[in-house]
């Protein structure tokens, strides 16, 4: 068992290199912008209680997309906190816009949030999959993630694929 | 555009805002929140069960003051204590079988889905593990209390008491109104509770884990 100083290193190291997992993952659960930081603040919370049972037998990439993605399929489900949201319902685009470096084309980022809305508007598991996708984690990996055999991985990345490219065909095509 | 296109796009995202947050004060918050957390459960836990031992110090009191003759109350006694026992475990076996968020999505979503329906059985099936005890545990307590009074009342004393109406309003009152509707509010909130929470999480649930199974 690690000592509680452990866990803040630990948590520290972690934060400072895998911060972006929980951007996405909030960002692709949520339906605006606020219920994003409240997700992503759920997410850091629920890393930081599962730290102790962290027991490096995985990668701990793969171990925080887990317990993002099941604090956000949770979070889904709890209709009541999204609720909380509708009244302060703002777009993403801000956002996007604040955190761009302006080396960012404009385009890009036009892309990049139609991108977000395409996941928002997929099935859970799919949106998943095609998050863990778009960061390039393995199909091995995904498995370890999800708990579904690397055959059916396979299966269901390629329907989700799909899906994601009828989703944004008409956003490419107005883009080009 | 094709799908490396929008992984490019996708890879080259800004560091999300507050990535430089302060991690040793986000740290003690979240361990001030884990703790209070783990607090709010335990008192969930004890005053849940707290009511029921509650009600038996209570009875036990009031079998004392009725001496040998309130036997029956250790009846009610024990009935309302095997309510208590059968929850208490209940909950600790829910405790013990929650996997964490850190459990692989289909075995968390599979546990979720094998508790959910055991939760949904237990408030169907509320009569037999609760609503009966409790109902025998009551009929013990008003057998006793009319079995002490019959001994010490002087004659006559029932049949007064029903002349009046005042009286007799309030006792068929209790017994055919007020104590039937707390054992029917009993079951209406947890068959409502059923269709309106259960049912639907259980729906949601088994859509997820259709997906995550392998078509035969």
């Amino acid at each position: 068992m690690r000592a509680p100083a452990d866990h803040e290193s630990l948590f520290k190291s972690w934060l400072g290199e895998h911060r972006g997992i929980l951007a996405r993952v909030g960002r692709s659960f949520a339906d605006c912008s606020a219920e994003a930081e409240d997700i992503e603040q759920e997410m850091l919370l629920q890393l930081w209680i599962s730290l102790p049972a962290f027991k490096g037998q995985s990668k701990p990439s793969t171990w925080i997309y887990r317990v993002c993605l099941n604090t956000a399929l949770t979070w889904r489900r709890d209709d009541s906190r999204r609720r909380r949201h509708v009244e302060s319902r703002a777009d993403f685009g801000d956002v996007a816009a604040a955190a761009s470096s302006p080396a960012k084309s404009a385009g890009d980022r036009e892309i990049l949030e139609k991108l977000y809305e395409a996941i928002r508007a997929m099935p859970s598991l799919d949106r998943a999959l095609v998050l863990l996708l778009l960061d390039g984690v393995s199909y091995r990996e995904m498995s370890e993630v999800t708990g579904m055999t690397e055959n059916h991985v396979g299966v269901a990345l390629t329907r989700a694929r799909r899906r994601l490219a009828e989703l944004m065909k008409g956003t490419t095509d107005e883009l080009e | 555009m094709n799908w490396n296109d929008w992984e490019f796009i996708w890879k080259r995202q800004p560091p999300p805002v507050g990535a430089s947050a302060d991690v040793a004060q986000l740290a003690a918050t979240f361990e001030a929140k884990r703790q209070r957390m783990g607090r709010a459960l335990l008192v969930r836990d004890i005053s849940e069960s707290s009511a029921g031992v509650l009600v038996c110090v209570f009875l036990a009191l009031f079998w004392r003051r009725m001496g040998p003759d309130g036997w029956p109350m250790g009846l009610a006694i024990a009935l309302t204590l095997g309510v208590i026992v059968f929850f208490c475990l209940e909950r600790l076996r829910a405790h013990r079988g929650r996997l964490g968020p850190e459990a692989p999505i289909a075995a968390r979503i599979a546990r979720q889905l094998a508790e959910l329906r055991r939760m949904r059985r237990l408030h169907y099936n509320i009569i037999p593990w609760y609503l009966a005890p409790l109902g025998v545990s009551w009929a013990l307590v008003v057998f006793a209390a009319l079995r002490v009074a019959a001994r010490h009342a002087p004659p006559g004393y029932f049949m007064d008491l029903m002349r009046n109406p005042a009286t007799a309003a309030f006792i068929i009152g209790y017994f055919v109104v007020a104590v039937p509707l707390c054992f029917w509010g009993a079951w209406f909130v947890n068959r409502r509770a059923v269709l309106k929470q259960i049912d639907p999480r259980i729906e949601e649930l088994e859509k997820l884990q259709r997906e995550l199974t392998p078509p035969a």
